[in-house]
């Protein structure tokens, strides 16, 4: 046989599992269930043994374990968790557990039972049933009894673990060429060298509840590998069921202009149970094999799928029908029988109800409801087919119907509202149950028997709820809270704030003003003294000391007005600093004539300077004090 | 066989496809149509009803108090499902969250949880774990009242404080100036508690939301979600959520924090991140 055909057998193709290969369920919970990759295998060549445990209590499951036969080397158990949500009658049920998978070699031929396993579940020791497989001496099984391409299981390994033929030893013959070249997974370059591990969605977005379908394929160049050590890609936020359609289909493809192979090797159909954006999260592989080293396994190459995000939104609001049930998504029939269709009152019917279509199938119907007929819970039962790309489901309740009361009863409908995906509506379906007779008599009411027994019955803790409303009352919708705004935090911390700034703005002010008119006084006494000074001195005829004084209220009445310290100025730029501290041209100059003539009378004793310039002083003290900052 | 007897002993009714496009009735004639269904006993359909009414997203207390009667109708029926005591406390809870003060709403509430004590199993001391802890204390304080009282009262002291301030500042005489200042200072008190109380109320409506256990018992789990044994939560149990992680929520219930699963719980009132 060629390599091709021997790489084709170590990826394998599915054939049905047989009795040997179904699962051994070991409790009712948990449940476990072991199982080998082949019931016969040659010596020498390597067994895989897989054990699955759930449950949906609370136990604690650890410690898997495996009793071998001598002469067998075991290695392992490679643990990994594992969960599943389960949606039934409206309940939804989380199961955990994990998968442990250990590997085997025999080095003696001969049948053997391999086990028993064990786990502890909250510490108590749980068995798992042994099983037979039968050792043949190496070379001695023929290519046909060689261990069978296994099922796709979605509990176990991926796929069958195969020996690693030297180069030069045919491969097993039998089995089709894969197809030829698609290019629909074909790739502008390899996602990772040798081999990878792709996923790809139909959809990237859907609604709560619509079939989202993950392929993971698994890209090899032809070589001889192993591929041990699967972990299934959580997907947390969905709702799983494996779909067999088109599984461990391969085909070539090409991939950076090489050939490559691809093979299905998970196709899973998720339902997304909230809306978000949720991932797929990743599947990963070990490939052990010539060339294929890592940190995986037993040294092997670890391969990992790239998670998907999935913007899942519920149905819209608009127009949502009433008990419509968020995950309710698909296509589904109704149908009904009821029988019989005559019971004395007291008695009972059975309904049932089949629900029939594409989808992950609801988990209740709308049943009618009216006084003196009771609705026991259903009894359910559902096939759900995944052979196909679409989830499809047939579900049965069968409701137990009593009637108290005699008369024609009309049953009503059986509905169920969904929403299409397709479409893009919501749809009702629905089925009429038709009308019973109820004969005879009312059995008698449970008080009456009640009243004759010694207990009173027992009180109603709820007799103090006030009863339903039949009319809505004055509801504000809720506004956007004050409390987020700026200006409430700004009013209530503000507004201290600010009294006390401007008090404290208000007191400055008023201190630099006292300081201010303080000085203005202490340079209002110094310009009278002055002022009276020039007078005596000019009575007595002193025209020095009178000029001098002048001088000096002069100088006090500029600073007073201006601030400027005319003193330690020259005359050429006295009248100058005097415009520029605000005073007009006409006053500065006035000023500085005075001055210059203060000067001529302070050094011209002779006389001819004039009159005395106290009386002008005075004025232009005056005018200066008006020009001047108020008091 | 006549059709007569045929159809009384195996008529078979096989409408297998009657498809509709779905009607839908409007959200009060929804309510109205819920009511008139819990007073004819038809529980389930009333129960329906409201789901369907909050799944749309139609808030109003008294849709949320009917929902509550309804699975308390249930309940009263001897039709009980596992949850519905925690789900009748979720919607009258929802119905005070948007309606404080309800006082309906308030006794309906407490005659559930006095429902859940007493079937919950006896501990050491001989009765039951404490169905509801409470906040934590901080938060107790904070829930004394209302956000909005916290800020009107916050509002008040500055106001007081302002006035005061004012006041003392241009008061001329002793009198006044002591008034002003008493004034102030009680501003200042109000101010200094109201205000940080204001700030904390706020901070509980942004950061947490509320939720009720819907189911018998919520159990604390791992981050990878296997169990804790760890006394669990009972239904009807109002727990704040702090955040999601993951798949799970944290939640805090009286002083104990973990992770829970959101299935566990029905969320009341959402954390406001507008």
């Amino acid at each position: 046989m060629t390599r091709t055909r021997w790489v084709q057998a170590a990826f394998a193709t599915s054939v049905s599992l047989s009795c040997v290969l179904a699962p051994r369920p070991l409790l009712a919970a948990p449940k476990a269930t072991m199982r080998p990759d082949a019931t016969a295998v040659e010596v020498g060549e390597v067994l895989t043994i897989t054990m699955n445990v759930l449950t949906d209590g609370n136990e604690e499951l650890a410690d898997p374990t495996l009793a071998v036969p001598s002469g067998f080397s075991l290695r392992g158990p490679q643990v990994a968790t594992q969960s599943s949500v389960s949606i039934i009658n409206g309940r939804v049920t989380m199961q955990k557990g994990f998968t442990a998978t250990w590997v085997t070699t025999a080095t003696k031929p001969g049948t053997f039972s391999i086990g028993p396993g064990g786990l502890r579940a909250d510490g108590k020791k749980l068995k798992v049933d042994p099983f037979t497989v039968t050792i043949h001496p190496a070379g001695t099984m023929s290519h046909l009894k060689k261990r069978p391409a296994r099922l796709f299981d979605p509990f176990g390994g991926l796929l069958p673990g195969g020996p690693q033929p030297a180069d030069d030893e045919p491969p097993p013959s039998g089995g089709a060429d894969p197809s030829p070249t698609d290019s629909k997974l074909a790739l502008d370059a390899p996602l990772q060298p040798q081999a990878f591990l792709r996923a790809i969605v139909d959809k990237t977005e859907a609604k709560v509840g619509e079939q989202v379908t993950l392929s993971i394929y698994l890209y090899a160049q032809p070589r001889f590998f192993q591929v041990i050590d699967p972990h299934e890609a959580s997907a947390q936020d969905f709702f799983q069921r494996m779909l067999t359609a088109g599984e461990n289909e391969q085909r070539m493809v090409p991939v950076g202009g090489q050939t490559w192979r691809a093979q299905l090797v998970r196709r899973v159909a998720l339902f997304p149970l909230r809306a978000g954006d949720l991932s797929t999260g990743a599947m990963s592989v070990t490939l052990t094999g010539n060339g294929f080293r890592g940190g995986g396994v037993r040294g092997g190459m670890v391969r990992e799928s790239k998670p998907i995000v999935i913007h899942v939104t519920e149905p819209p609001t608009d127009g949502r029908p009433t008990g419509y049930v968020v995950g309710d998504v698909g296509s589904w029939s109704l149908g009904a029988t009821v029988e019989p269709r005559s019971v004395p009152a007291g008695g009972s019917i059975a309904v049932n109800v089949l629900l029939r279509g594409t989808g992950n199938p609801p988990g209740n119907v709308r049943i009618p409801e009216q006084k003196g007929v009771t609705w026991l819970e259903p009894e359910v039962h559902e096939t759900i087919d995944v052979d196909r790309p679409k989830v499809s489901a047939n579900k049965t309740f069968t409701y137990v119907v009593s009637f108290r009361d005699p008369g024609r009863v009309d049953l009503g409908e059986v509905k169920l509202p969904y929403w299409d995906p397709d479409k893009k509506v919501y749809l009702l379906a629905r089925v009429p149950l038709g009308a019973v007779d109820v004969t005879g008599k009312a059995p008698a009411s449970p008080s009456a028997s009640a009243a004759s027994t010694a207990s009173a019955p027992p009180a109603d803790p709820f007799a103090v709820v006030a009863p339903a409303r039949s009319t809505l009352g004055a509801h504000q919708k809720s506004t956007r809270p004050w409390t987020d705004s700026a200006w409430f935090w700004g009013i209530l911390l503000g507004a201290p704030l600010l009294v006390v700034a401007g008090e404290g703005a208000t007191r400055t002010a008023r201190k630099l003003r006292a300081a201010r008119l303080a000085s203005l006084d202490e340079a209002g006494k110094k310009i009278d003294e002055a002022l009276a000074e020039a007078d005596l001195a000019a009575e007595s005829g002193d025209k020095k000391r009178a000029a001098a004084a002048v001088e000096r209220a002069i100088n006090a009445s500029a600073e007073a007005a201006t601030g400027v310290k005319i003193r330690g100025l020259l005359r050429a730029d006295l009248v100058g600093a005097l415009e520029g501290a605000g005073l007009p041209n006409e006053l500065a100059q006035a000023v500085h004539d005075l001055l210059a003539r203060g000067d001529t009378w302070r050094f011209d004793p002779s006389g001819d300077a004039g009159d005395s310039p106290v009386a002008e002083a005075r004025a232009l003290v005056k005018r200066l004090a008006k020009a001047g900052p108020k008091g | 066989m006549s059709a007569r007897s045929y159809s009384s002993r195996h008529l078979f009714v096989a409408a297998l496809l009657v498809v509709s496009s779905a009607h839908a009735a409007s959200d009060d004639e929804v309510f109205a149509e819920g009511q008139k269904a819990i007073e004819a006993g038809r529980v389930r359909e009333a129960i329906e009803l409201y789901e369907g009414l909050a799944d749309r997203g139609f808030a109003h207390p008294d849709a949320s108090y009917n929902r509550g009667v309804a699975y308390l109708a249930r309940v009263r029926a001897h039709e009980e499902k596992p949850g519905d005591l925690g789900r009748a406390a979720a919607a009258f809870e929802e119905c005070l969250a948007k309606r404080p003060g309800d006082e309906d709403a308030e006794h309906a509430l407490e005659a559930v949880r006095n429902e859940v004590a007493k079937r919950l199993p006896a501990g050491e001391s001989g009765k039951g774990p404490l169905l509801d802890r409470g906040p934590s204390p901080r938060d107790a304080v904070a829930g004394l009242l209302p956000e909005t009282s916290w800020a009107v009262l916050a509002l008040g002291g500055s106001l007081l404080l302002t006035l005061g301030l004012l006041g003392r500042a241009r008061a001329t005489t002793s009198r006044p100036r002591l008034i002003a200042t008493s004034a102030g200072l009680a501003g200042l008190v109000v101010l200094l508690v109201a205000g940080p109380l204001t700030a904390i109320a706020r901070s509980i409506r942004r950061t947490t939301a509320t939720g009720v256990v819907v189911v018998k018992e919520a159990r604390w789990v791992k981050d990878d979600g296997t169990l804790l044994p760890d006394t669990p939560v009972p239904e009807a149990a109002r727990v704040e959520i702090l955040e999601r992680k993951g798949v799970l929520l944290r939640v805090r219930w009286g002083k104990t924090e973990g992770l829970v699963r959101p299935l566990d719980l029905r969320i009341v009132r959402p954390m406001d991140t507008t």
